[in-house]
């Protein structure tokens, strides 16, 4: 399961341009749904099951896109000038390195002298070892993203794009292991969510759930000088009360909760004062989704190094089988 | 037509014209045209002040009194400073505020003819500092003419003369919004006046004169007095009217009639001459006091050769050095008409009996 | 895609009679929320040229135009009508008024503008304190919209509060330019009145003007819905802050360049356009020799942002005439890049297929 998430983390997929993850996820779990189709937007929708009495339409969102750059303009002497593609700290960016997308790497750095404290991302750019803009094999519009390999520290792991490569993960390891549900579930690798939450709205509409549940990483408050807030590394799965988009649905939650007592599984409560997922826009889509959000906690969110803990995946998936195998009282 | 529309078309014609301090003559040429047939003689100074005297009635002794009407015509207007690339960074001529000059439509006024530009601002990248939140400074402003920058540098040089471009517009009750007013609505003024003396019997020479650089160094007002060596001078210029952004001591109601001044810089017998003129023809009027210099071609002619006694008539303008002034045509009628008949009234031996108060 | 050398169309040239229809379009006032003026001239255009012509619940401004072929795809082009400008909130006295701006005016723009109020066009002007009456420490500051009056002149008595207001400027030529209010986003509705003209038989048109652009997308979002095009091109007006620096460095915050050509958008604040479109755009660029330009990734937004997300998502592009002060009095547009954006948008049209989005988004 680690090979897997290694190649989910490695695999290229900036928000808008989500080809070659969405391919590598249709294939791994094509074997074990029932249809699946793309959307406009590149949104990958597999169905698993049909509804049969108790049975509701659930929509389970993990977004495949990453944080990513895309280049702006190239200067006279070959440097990259970069916008950023979902909320990246310039500070996270300092001498950290991006692959485009076709295959030209190169290292982020900024004008520094001219910077005040923290440096805007106007002022950052890549060297990708060209000394001219003729030389350059980087264009305006060309998209790449951070380059940092997976790492394993045993009940820990690392990597960029943990949000929401373990999502993914989660997502796919849930549906091979569902037997047997009364539900008709919809699982959805969404495109754009860090951009937006936009691949949740125009699936969320084409599958018109009873319920719908994100599943993304949340900030882990168990480091030095950190944020005040509950979830912690190793206490299990998070169920989401609210962020700055949801007001997640009661009955959802309760769904959630439910399942984790029936089961022992260890769980967190999470209340997040900003930031939102997939959840926000599902909630949205018609005449309105209960929704909720399954959340991992997570440390150095949005920087290159990610860091989860190993068991709180392993509860997740457990916890997300048992939400969708059985029914589901709204 | 009716004599207030004549006025006013006058008026829209000569406010369309450049003449930016220092360069006056486009709007000098219009002015001469307009005053020949009301006038015995139309002459322009050395330094270029429009002299157009309508002689008076020779008294017995033959000697004339000469009484001087002076209107400024320059206007505040801007001139080309550096040219980078397509742009053109410009100095201003005269008082500006900045703050209104972004978007502004003006014409630089090139050896190779006249040309539209507009007045921007750059993006906040582009500035020395971002200047988010804070008006641009006026150094840093350019003016864009849509043109590349071939062509901008074959035609355009520093020194070139900018104008504002906004044409005229009419409001009701009368008013017109416009820049240069200040002070055109002064010019038309003396130019009724001329109008109605052609039907009044004057004994005074009448020397409507149009001063030049008064924006700048009130170098018009301080030489032409010299030049004519006038009996007595009437200033006419325009005064700030009450509205958004302009209220207190210094300010009249807009449609108030003329405003006349006091204080060091003017004759007090001549302003309560004026002032009880205004009562008997029933010419609404106001008060404005001016405790120091006037700020107008008054403080330098009052001061020329042996002295020269000295009124200030103002009408009143809303936003003043702004291109969008706005000004009533019945306070230029009323201004012209009182000139009128005050000078109908000037006999031989009305400076003789001017008494100073501790003389009466 | 069908665009080989042998297949290539002629491609239209931007005439004096279009400019004059955007001289008009740009003289006309059509703040967001009552482009009443300017549907009327689009409506006079198009009305011989299209198989239906329908104002929906916004005011949005749909023609129709049907195929000659059995399941036709079908496209949307969007062109916004309306622009940013005033509504008069308040009569404070005789011809004064306070007033709020619509849609996104540098307030630093406003003091000492001729301005035009109402259905008549009527003048007023937005005045500013005497710099004779102000302090140094006060010029300093920015003339706050709260500070500011219209002022209509005494004795005004036809103008009330809630009437709308723009900036008075006289649209001009400017030798290789044009100069105008409003010409963000009048160019987009000059272009889409002639791409009806031009529409090639093998797609099913929905030609959108849509309302309230300026104030969130608000136009676009609902024709969308309801009109469920296969693919939506969206012509605007995007900013060229190409100009040389105050210091002469190098100029790396651009957004677009005048004189490039028209700009396609790859990403903005709204939208991750769909680069299948993008790549056709393009592939139509290089196939007819029109310049064109990449739109510099970073924030603001075009319909497209409600478009691509309306329903279960629709393809989606954006291809923008570079100009320079939008949203100020007076606009600056080269010729030459609106005519290249008229005939990109014209070769686009005739040569989309269903074909170009069978590839993977």
């Amino acid at each position: 399961m680690k090979n897997l998430l290694n190649t989910l983390t490695q695999t290229f997929g900036p928000s808008g341009y989500e080809k070659e993850i969405r391919n590598f996820i249709q294939k791994e779990i094509e074997p074990f749904v029932d249809e699946i189709h793309i959307d406009a937007l590149g949104n990958l929708i597999a169905r698993k099951g049909t509804q049969k009495q108790d049975g509701k339409r659930i929509m389970i969102s993990a977004h495949m896109d990453e944080l990513g750059v895309m280049a702006s303009h190239i200067d006279k002497d070959g440097f990259v000038y970069i916008a950023f593609i979902g909320g990246i700290n310039p500070l996270t960016c300092f001498g950290t390195r991006v692959k485009f997308m076709d295959g030209t790497e190169g290292v982020v750095y900024a004008e520094t002298k001219k910077m005040n404290k923290i440096p805007d991302v106007t002022q950052l750019f890549v060297d990708v070892g060209a000394s001219s803009k003729e030389d350059c094999p980087i264009k305006v519009g060309d998209v790449g993203v951070f380059v940092r390999p997976f790492l394993d520290l045993g009940n820990r792991v690392v990597s960029k794009a943990l949000d929401d490569r373990i999502g993914c993960l989660i997502t796919i390891e849930t549906l091979k292991s569902i037997k047997d549900s009364p539900n008709e579930l919809y699982f959805v690798f969404t495109v754009q969510e860090e951009v937006g939450v936009r691949g949740a709205v125009t699936s969320a509409y084409a599958i018109d759930p009873d319920m719908g549940i994100a599943v993304d990483v949340t900030i882990s408050s168990d480091v030095p000088g950190g944020e005040q807030l509950n979830p912690v590394l190793g206490k299990g799965p998070c169920v989401k009360i609210k962020d700055s988009m949801l007001i997640s649905h009661p009955k959802v939650i309760k769904t959630m909760t439910d399942a984790a007592e029936r089961k022992g599984i260890p769980y967190q409560m999470e209340v997040l004062r900003y930031a939102g997922t997939d959840a926000g826009a599902i909630q949205f889509a018609r005449s309105g989704v209960p929704s909720g959000c399954l959340s991992v906690a997570c440390r150095y969110v949005h920087s290159p190094s990610e860091m989860v803990d190993w068991k709180d995946v392993e509860n997740s998936i457990q916890l997300l089988t048992e939400i969708l195998e059985k029914p589901v009282i709204l | 037509m009716e004599e207030k529309t004549k006025i006013k078309e006058f008026l829209c014609e000569i406010i369309s014209l450049s003449g930016i301090s220092g360069y006056e003559t486009p709007v000098t040429n219009a002015i001469a045209t307009t005053w020949e047939p009301l006038v015995d003689e139309v002459r322009v100074s050395k330094i270029g002040n429009l002299y157009g005297i309508k002689r008076g009635s020779p008294s017995k002794d033959g000697k004339t009194k000469r009484i001087m009407l002076a209107v400024h015509m320059d206007g505040i207007g801007m001139v080309v400073a550096k040219v980078s690339g397509e742009l053109l960074y410009f100095a201003p001529i005269g008082g500006f505020d900045p703050r209104i000059l972004p978007g502004q439509c003006v014409t630089i006024h090139s050896q190779k003819g006249e040309f539209p530009g507009v007045i921007v601002q750059l993006a906040p990248n582009l500035l020395s500092e971002s200047y988010e939140g804070k008006p641009v400074p006026l150094d840093q402003l350019v003016i864009d003419t849509g043109l590349d920058e071939q062509t901008v540098k074959a035609i355009f040089q520093v020194g070139d003369i900018v104008s504002y471009a906004n044409l005229p517009q009419e409001l009701p009750s009368d008013c017109i919004a416009g820049h240069s007013l200040d002070n055109r609505a002064s010019v038309a003024a003396v130019t009724q006046c001329l109008v109605e003396l052609q039907h009044f019997h004057h004994q005074w020479d009448v020397y409507a004169v149009g001063t030049t650089q008064e924006e700048t160094a009130f170098l018009g007002g301080a030489t032409s007095p010299f030049d004519i060596q006038p009996d007595l001078a009437i200033a006419i210029d325009v005064t700030f009217a009450k509205g958004p952004g302009a209220d207190g001591w210094r300010t009249v109601a807009l449609e108030s009639g003329v405003s006349i001044g006091y204080g060091a810089n003017l004759h007090p017998m001549l302003f309560n001459e004026m002032k009880q003129l205004c009562e008997q023809l029933d010419i609404p009027y106001t008060l404005s006091p001016q405790p120091l210099m006037s700020g107008t071609d008054a403080d330098p002619i009052q001061i020329t050769g042996a002295g020269v006694p000295t009124i200030l008539l103002s009408i009143p303008l809303r936003y003043m050095h702004t291109p969008v002034e706005i000004i009533s045509i019945k306070d230029v009628m009323r201004t012209g008409h009182l000139m009128a008949e005050f000078i109908a009234r000037l006999t031989p031996d009305f400076i003789e009996k001017i008494k100073w108060e501790d003389e009466q | 895609m069908n665009t080989k050398k042998d297949h290539l169309i002629h491609l239209p040239a931007l005439t004096d009679e279009i400019i004059k229809l955007l001289e008009n379009l740009s003289n006309t006032a059509g703040v967001s929320g009552n482009e009443n003026a300017v549907r009327a001239i689009v409506r006079d255009e198009i009305i011989g040229f299209v198989d239906a012509l329908h104002t929906d619940a916004l005011g949005n401004l749909i023609a129709l135009k049907k195929a000659k072929i059995e399941n036709p795809l079908k496209v949307l082009i969007a062109a916004h009508m309306d622009e940013v400008g005033f509504m008069l909130v308040e009569k404070e006295s005789d011809g004064i008024f306070r007033f709020k701006v619509i849609g996104g005016i540098d307030e630093r723009a406003l003091p000492g503008k001729p301005v035009q109020i109402g259905k008549n066009q009527k003048p007023g002007v937005i005045g500013a304190c005497p710099v004779h009456l102000s302090t140094r420490e006060e010029r300093e500051r920015i003339l706050a919209v709260d500070s500011l009056r219209i002022d209509t002149g005494p004795g005004t008595s036809d103008i009330q509060p809630g009437e709308y207001g723009t900036f008075a400027t006289k649209f001009m030529r400017m030798g290789p330019s044009i100069c105008g209010k409003a010409l963000d986003n009048r160019i987009g509705v000059a272009t889409l009145i002639q791409l009806i003209k031009y529409c090639p038989e093998s797609i099913e048109l929905i030609a959108a003007f849509t309302v309230q652009e300026e104030i969130g997308l608000r136009g676009a979002k609902v024709v969308a819905f309801h009109y469920e095009p296969d693919v939506a091109f969206v012509i605007d007006c995007t900013p060229a802050n190409d100009q040389p620096a105050w210091d002469e460095s190098e100029n790396t915050r651009y957004k677009t360049k005048l004189n490039q050509g028209p700009a396609i958008y790859t990403s903005d604040g709204r939208t991750m356009y769909d680069y299948r479109l993008i790549r056709y755009l393009t592939s139509i660029c290089e196939d007819y020799a029109i310049p064109y330009q990449i739109r510099q990734p970073g924030p603001g937004g075009t319909d497209a942002g409600a478009i691509h997300l309306s329903k279960s998502g629709i393809p989606t592009a954006a291809i923008s005439v570079p100009g320079r002060y939008a949203h100020t009095a007076a606009m600056i547009v080269r010729i030459a890049d609106w005519e290249k954006h008229f005939q990109l948008m014209t070769a686009a049209l005739a040569h989309i297929h269903a074909d170009v989005l069978k590839a993977d988004r």
